[in-house]
């Protein structure tokens, strides 16, 4: 009983050091800790699947993970770490991809991931097509496509922190405090790069669809007149 | 971005990512890693992700909302509906057409849906008809999913 109050109050290098020494205790714990963020995970991933997965199947995805992770003995790459949230994160979505993957589709027999036998198939699809296969909106996937496409000029000079931040934000839609807690960079130089990016983006597509429609117009009136 | 995501060797280990993502790795390794997911969209993913998952936010990776949006462009609807009418009543030809171009250039000096042309204009651009007809099929109404 005090094993067991002392494992909730460990941190979690302990935790993990625990787990990796076959502690049942801890591993109950470990199991408590993160089932939440796994879940999460899991299902974000197979949502970018175009997959919704049954609860059953959530559980069975989960509880394979955990046997997975004390199987491989995975926990010690991290066994010095003070907070394992992200690798946990990771791990459970490319597990998940995996079970997709055999439960879906056993021609894929090799060990690729799902994401490269997407890209496999056209080498030419964008990013956006790659993560969502079956995206609600057609025009956000070929939005991303004409982003992208003015987008290596707008990025050219920053540096990788500064690109990180910008691909998080335009590709990913996340918020200044949350990139600013990943990059490391303030919410105002976020919004400094931000500002600099659109512009530069902004003037390149309007430039191009300024003549575009000039020439769509004149197409109209030489038709008119003709 | 390169536009595809592909996992390489040189992607960061998940144990690598989750100390970036938490601020504990040292300075140098944090430069190669930062060097590294700037340039790789996989990684990227990987970190908005494991981002989204931990603290319950959602994730959109599909990128470019930000940007802009796409609106009805009533200044082309009106183009079209003056151009169209012309030839309905042949006695206002010229002033329908005046309708037309003023319509017209409106059209063209606004900036809401340069979107949808940039759009149709790369899709010739790159894939000729058929690339164009896919792009228009999916701004049919009836085929959106």
């Amino acid at each position: 009983m005090e094993n067991d109050q002392n494992l909730k109050n460990a941190g979690t290098s302990e935790l993990v050091r625990a787990c990796l020494m076959r502690d049942g205790l801890a591993w109950a714990e470990f199991i408590s800790r993160y089932s939440v963020i796994i879940e999460r995970a899991i299902i974000k991933r197979l949502k970018a699947h175009g997959y919704s997965p049954a609860v059953p199947e959530k559980e069975e995805i989960k509880q394979a993970l955990f046997v997975k992770i004390w199987e491989t003995g995975s926990l010690e790459s991290v066994k010095d770490a003070e907070n394992i949230n992200f690798w946990v994160a990771i791990v459970a979505a490319n597990f998940a991809t995996d079970f997709f993957r055999q439960r879906k589709n056993d021609v894929l027999t090799n060990s690729a991931s799902l994401f490269e036998e997407i890209v496999t198939e056209n080498r030419s699809r964008v990013f956006g097509e790659c993560v969502r296969a079956s995206s609600p909106d057609p025009r956000q996937i070929t939005n991303a496509k004409i982003i992208e496409e003015n987008y290596n000029n707008a990025v050219m000079e920053m540096d990788h922190n500064e690109k990180i931040a910008l691909d998080l934000f335009f590709f990913h839609e996340m918020k200044y405090t949350e990139i600013s807690s990943v990059t490391g960079l303030s919410a105002a130089a976020i919004a400094s790069v931000i500002f600099r990016a659109r512009k530069k983006i902004k003037n390149s597509l309007q430039s191009k669809g300024f003549f575009l429609r000039l020439y769509i117009l004149g197409g109209i009136l030489c038709l008119a007149l003709s | 971005m390169s536009g595809t995501l592909i996992k390489t060797h040189n992607c960061i280990s998940p144990a690598d990512l989750n100390a970036y993502m938490t601020g504990s790795l040292p300075a140098v390794k944090r430069k190669e890693t930062e060097s590294h997911i700037s340039s790789c969209p996989y990684c990227t993913y990987m970190v908005a992700e494991a981002y989204a998952a931990v603290r319950g936010t959602r994730t959109s990776p599909r990128g470019g909302s930000n940007i802009m949006k796409t609106k009805i462009d009533i200044w082309l609807i009106l183009t079209a509906i003056m151009f169209i009418l012309s030839f309905f009543f042949p006695k206002y030809f010229i002033q329908f057409l005046v309708g037309t171009v003023l319509f017209g250039m409106k059209w063209i000096t606004d900036n809401k849906n340069t979107k949808m042309l940039i759009m149709i204009y790369e899709a010739w651009k790159h894939g000729g008809e058929k690339e164009l007809g896919r792009v228009m099929d999916k701004f049919d109404p009836k085929n959106r999913l």
